[in-house]
């Protein structure tokens, strides 16, 4: 992979619990949840910008975001997060396939 | 491939100058063309490279190089070492493009301070004009196989207006497009997921009246197959992974 691919296609494929690093910059989360539920947890202020999308739904997945959950519960839930000064803001898309 | 524009502020005549030595605010826009005005500073040894040199005179004006012959030499500074021949290159209109293929440059010479790349051009009137850069190579024990230097335009967002049927084409990244259907409706085919993991196309459709249908290109989005229609001001915001698309459907409402 190039450093340029690198760059502009930062994402992880989550498939168990686990508190999401900080990063610098953005990264997509691919939700996979076909071996277990999976809990995700946002606890820093400053974690990131990132876009979270279900690609598996068989178990639930939760978010935990400064202490609030949110469950995903179909292929293509979501949500991004945008960061500024420090503090997490929540976007949300417009249409729904399904 | 890196893209050199050097700029002659004087008259294109027997000389050498500087690589590097530029005024920004003098670059010449030309569309989906990127332009570096210096080598990557250090240069691996290790990595093949590609450069493609302009040369003005008087800006606008680009030199046309047609009737010359260019060539890349390298030597590294404060050695014994003279200066090697890397390659001959070849020169077509206004450019000279010249290869470097990795390991060409030695890697040992990565003990001396710098390494003095010299890209030469002679025109027929027998005039030749040099110019240089001298950089800091590096040199890696790990062989990294053919990669080369990546243009920025990969990593540079693309936002693009369509007015007709297409198909878009794999690329790092994230693009977004404009789907304008004011001359009426038309297909939009994604390219073949499995190429580009977290390759990311947003499409936006206008308020014409007129639909846009979306072919996922034999792949699902979030699991379904088949065409999607994108109505006025609807939005998609897509992502490979998996060799399949996924939307990012709203959920959470805050």
């Amino acid at each position: 992979m190039q450093l340029s691919e690198w760059l502009q296609n930062p994402y992880e494929e989550i498939t168990e619990s686990k508190v999401i690093d900080r990063i610098l910059g953005y990264k997509v989360l691919f939700i996979n949840t076909a071996a277990a539920a999976v809990t995700c947890t946002f606890e820093d202020a400053n974690v990131g910008n990132f876009d979270v999308i279900v690609i598996d739904a068989t178990n639930t997945a939760t978010f935990n975001v400064n202490g609030i959950d949110r469950e995903l519960l179909a292929v293509g839930d979501g949500f991004r997060i945008r960061n500024f000064d420090n503090v997490n803001y929540f976007h949300r898309p417009q249409l729904r396939v399904e | 491939m890196v893209d050199l524009t050097y700029h002659v502020y004087k008259d294109f005549v027997k000389g050498s100058y500087v690589l590097g030595d530029f005024k920004p605010e003098n670059l010449p826009a030309v569309a989906g063309e990127l332009e570096v005005v210096a080598m990557p500073d250090p240069f691996p040894a290790s990595i093949s490279t590609t450069f493609i040199l302009h040369l003005f005179t008087v800006y606008p004006t680009v030199q046309d190089l047609s009737t010359g012959v260019g060539k890349i030499f390298a030597r590294p500074l404060e050695s014994p070492i003279s200066e090697v021949l890397l390659d001959t290159g070849s020169v077509s209109g206004n450019e000279l493009t010249v290869d470097i293929p990795k390991d060409t440059v030695p890697g040992a010479w990565n003990v001396y301070p710098k390494v003095r790349f010299t890209f030469e051009v002679q025109t027929a009137g027998d005039e030749k004009i040099r110019v240089y850069q001298d950089v800091v190579l590096t040199d890696t024990t790990a062989d990294v196989g053919d990669d080369e230097f990546g243009s920025i335009d990969a990593i540079s967002n693309q936002n693009e207006t369509l007015i007709a049927s297409a198909t878009l084409d794999n690329r790092p990244g994230w693009r977004s497009f404009l789907l304008d259907a004011s001359g009426g409706s038309y297909p939009v085919t994604l390219p073949l997921a499995g190429t580009y993991p977290g390759q990311r196309i947003t499409l936006i459709k206008d308020a014409s009246g007129n639909d846009v249908t979306l072919n996922p290109n034999t792949k699902t989005i979030n699991d379904v197959a088949g065409n999607q229609t994108l109505t006025d001001n609807d939005t998609l915001d897509l992502y490979e992974f998996g060799g399949n698309w996924w939307n990012l459907n709203p959920t959470v409402i805050v």
